[in-house]
């Protein structure tokens, strides 16, 4: 449900649809009381990201229609563009804020068993599962690698952007060492429990489809197509109008 | 004792994570100028998380940790870089150069030294542990043993006054983590103050004249190492045994051995005595 | 019965510049604990992965020598294919958790295999129970501690029901708890089941109260191949290649150089227990 709203609301053209789908997210998020640590670093990327690309709609787009609302030497800020910019900070925060309910409230092992019951192949499964497992344990030798570097008088809160990104090469480079050597460790744990890429398999663990799971992705496919449909084609439903 | 001789002191110290679990309680703890003091205790019990208030890594939630005079809460990790080298369980966490020599003159170049300082340093580093023959070689073509060497030796370069070791005997055989703990005590003898955290009883009876025994986020023993190996009993709640030779002198206390005996040696000269009685 | 055959084997890694497997040649009887030790570099855990077939077919080399597991030639059979036969579990309980949870994790390999769900459900209900995990089947694999997730790697291994289960230096990143659990759990496998054993471990002083024999490995070569109570009656020769002495014998060497008469050298603390203190008793004698 999730990933089909994000989809929703990333393909549509439509404000009022944007909108009605992130009045939906923010609606989830309150539900699933999502904690605000969760969501503020999203807040703070996106709301960074739509400041930058604020200045680049109002100074480097030229305003070709509608009303212009604000001029001063080069700025020039119209209508239309802010309707525009308006749109993408929907859609940014919507997807940001879905992907946060997603990663708080599934486990993670749900996702991969959840690939298995669509029948998406065992190996793309397998994959997304190890990306998943290894997310984990890179993120603890990450956080390692900058405090052993720290220890080592590496200071990552000094200096400018660029000298600090140039730091984090430091801790790049033995995270890399770190993960060759696991990846070997890895591979061999696999060919000893008899794993090979193709060939029959039994899924084990799997979730089951009840008939309400079948009806509600039918009917998300349903808004999908929906949506697709009035983006493309212009199609609209009597009831949106 | 004097207070200046005191290098690292931690005052009700207190770590909570996420604002929930309670890593150390309330530890006061003196270290002084040269010991070679051993931290044992088993996973979760706090000692990692002690250690790292020594250089900055972690700030405590409460109290504090003042290290050769500067409290840690005034002072940055690199500040106190200077002062406390730490060696972590991994060294490929720390190995991050493209030769041996670059990765020795790391510390001391982010630290601000002169260049003609670093290459002094560097050299008498890789003389004093026999590492000219991997001066040029990248360091993760090294062994385990040898990178591990490199790591500590990469700490020496700082010159810091205490040097914590987290952990030196992973993924050795025991004539390397001998070799180690060998270096160790020579640095020892040379005035610097060594802190390591260990699971092998083995080598914290050998190498260690202080111990402290951590459970649970608190200080539970803090003494010479006989003394702690002598109470089995405690060391047991904190699921740790003392090594084989002391464990028999334990058991064979009838005959008038005492119960901290720390080496085969020890035992043997014992065992003779009473014998020719 | 031979379950293992290892004939002249020479291996060496396309980039080593010397043979790292030395013409190594032993046997190992069906249901033995064999215990291999041996300084870092000895080539053990090559020698390991060179009985799963992970060697030669995961590794470029050079190979020379014949290994065999029950009848299955090596050389001829993928890893994949060697697995129902010879498991093994590695040091690192990290890299060798592959899935999400502990079900998952030792079902993993009986997917593998395409086993029928209900054996599958059976086979993990078995292993669990052996190493005592069979509380945390639904568990991640962060909520568990290093003794644990290695339990679960034996578990998983044990599921494929192989007739061999190597272990190369199962307890070499765990803490004093966790080094006990898998300990016991050898301990527990020795006792209740009939599968070969070969387990890599530098702790001489907990090996000795399960090996039936004793390996020592030094610069790919076998040095030193005796049942475990032999195993270090010299024991100078032992200690010079870098394997550690259990102190209780180290102890029992330098009486025995000063006159005191012991029959032999103690390998365990409660051996040794009793005859220090017949020697106490006798004063020497």
């Amino acid at each position: 449900m999730l990933v089909s709203l994000s989809f929703c609301t990333l393909v549509t053209h439509n404000y009022y649809l944007a909108t009605g789908f992130l009045i939906l997210v923010l609606v989830i998020v309150a539900m699933a009381k999502i904690p605000w640590p969760s969501l503020r670093i999203y807040t703070l990327v996106i709301g960074w990201m739509l400041t930058i690309s604020f200045i680049l709609y109002s100074v480097f787009t030229p305003v070709t229609s509608g009303p212009v609302l604000f001029r001063y030497g080069l700025v020039t800020v119209g209508e239309n563009n802010v309707l525009i910019w308006l749109l993408v900070a929907i859609k940014w925060f919507a997807a940001s804020y879905i992907t946060a309910v997603l990663l708080v409230t599934t486990k993670q092992r749900d996702i991969i068993l959840g690939l298995r019951t669509w029948k998406v192949p065992y190996i793309v499964c397998f994959i997304a599962a190890s990306v998943l497992r290894q997310l984990a344990v890179v993120s603890v030798d990450f956080f390692t690698a900058i405090e052993a570097q720290s220890s080592r008088g590496l200071d990552f809160r000094q200096g400018n952007v660029f000298k600090r990104l140039a730091r984090f090469v430091r801790v790049g480079i033995p995270l890399l060492f770190v993960s060759f050597k696991r990846m070997e460790d890895m591979s061999n744990a696999m060919q000893s429990r008899a794993f090979t890429a193709t060939g029959k398999k039994t899924l084990y663990s799997v979730l089951p489809l009840k008939a309400s799971d079948v009806v509600v992705m039918l009917l998300l496919g349903g808004l999908m197509v929906l949506v697709v449909a009035n983006t493309l084609l212009g199609f609209r439903l009597p009831v949106i109008g | 004792m004097m207070i200046e001789d005191t290098v690292v002191e931690t005052r009700q110290l207190e770590h909570v994570y996420s604002g929930r679990v309670r890593a150390v309680r309330g530890v006061d703890l003196k270290i002084r100028r040269g010991e070679f003091l051993a931290i044992i205790g088993q996973n979760g019990s706090g000692k990692t998380t002690l250690t790292k208030h020594f250089n900055g890594l972690l700030k405590p939630t409460s109290g504090d940790v003042i290290v050769n005079g500067l409290n840690t809460k005034n002072a940055s990790i690199a500040q106190l870089a200077k002062r406390v080298g730490y060696v972590f369980q991994n060294p490929d966490h720390q190995l991050c150069m493209r030769t041996v020599q670059d990765e020795l003159s790391f510390g001391p170049r982010n630290l601000g030294i002169d260049p003609a300082k670093i290459k002094a340093r560097v050299d008498n580093i890789i003389q004093m542990f026999d590492l000219e023959r991997y001066r040029q070689t990248h360091p993760f073509l090294l062994g385990r043993a040898d990178r591990l060497r490199v790591a500590v030796c990469s700490t020496l370069t700082m010159e810091p006054d205490i040097v914590v070791v987290d952990e030196p005997t992973t993924g050795q055989d025991m004539r390397q983590s001998y070799e180690l703990m060998e270096m160790l005590k020579n640095l020892n003898g040379q005035g610097r103050t060594m802190v390591f955290i260990t699971h092998n009883m083995r080598l914290v009876a050998e190498y260690a004249r202080r111990t402290v025994v951590m459970r649970q986020g608190s200080i539970v023993m803090d003494d010479r190492t006989s003394e702690v190996f002598s109470h089995p009993d405690i060391l047991a709640d904190t699921f740790l045994s003392p090594p084989q030779i002391t464990q028999l002198a334990q058991k064979l206390g009838k005959y008038g051995i005492p119960s901290g005996v720390l080496s085969v040696k020890e035992m043997d000269g014992i065992m003779n005595e009473l014998i020719d009685k | 019965m031979k379950e293992i055959t290892v004939d002249s084997l020479h291996w060496k890694y396309a980039t080593s510049d010397r043979w790292v497997l030395d013409d190594v040649s032993f046997e190992v009887e069906q249901g033995e604990f064999l215990a291999i030790t041996g300084p870092t570099g000895a080539g053990k855990t090559t020698l390991c992965l060179s009985l799963t077939g992970i060697i030669p077919h995961g590794y470029n080399g050079v190979w020379e020598g014949i290994v065999t597991v029950g009848t299955l030639d090596t050389r001829r059979y993928a890893a994949a294919s060697l697995a129902q036969h010879v498991g093994i579990v590695f040091q690192d309980p990290e890299s060798q958790f592959l899935t999400m949870s502990v079900r998952d994790e030792i079902a993993f390999g009986l997917e593998n295999l395409a086993l029928p769900r209900d054996e599958i459900t059976k086979r993990i209900e078995d292993a669990s129970k052996i190493v005592r995990i069979d509380d945390c089947l639904d568990r991640a694999p962060y909520e568990l501690s290093g003794g644990q997730k290695q339990r679960v790697a034996i578990a998983a291994s044990l599921a494929m029901q192989p007739e061999v289960l190597i272990l190369d230096e199962p307890t070499g990143q765990l803490d004093p708890v966790g080094k006990m659990e898998v300990f016991s759990v050898l301990e527990e496998l020795r006792r209740t089941k009939s599968i070969t054993i070969l387990l890599v471990e530098h702790l001489t002083e907990e090996i000795v109260k399960y090996a039936d024999r004793m390996m020592l490995l030094y610069n790919g070569k076998i040095e030193r191949l005796e049942k475990t109570s032999k195993f270090f009656d010299d024991v100078d020769f032992v200690a010079k290649k870098g394997v550690p002495i259990p102190q209780v014998t180290q102890l029992g060497h330098m009486l025995q150089s000063q006159g005191a008469n012991l029959s032999h050298l103690p390998l365990t603390l409660d051996e040794s227990v009793v005859m220090y203190s017949r020697l106490l008793d006798h004063g020497g004698k």
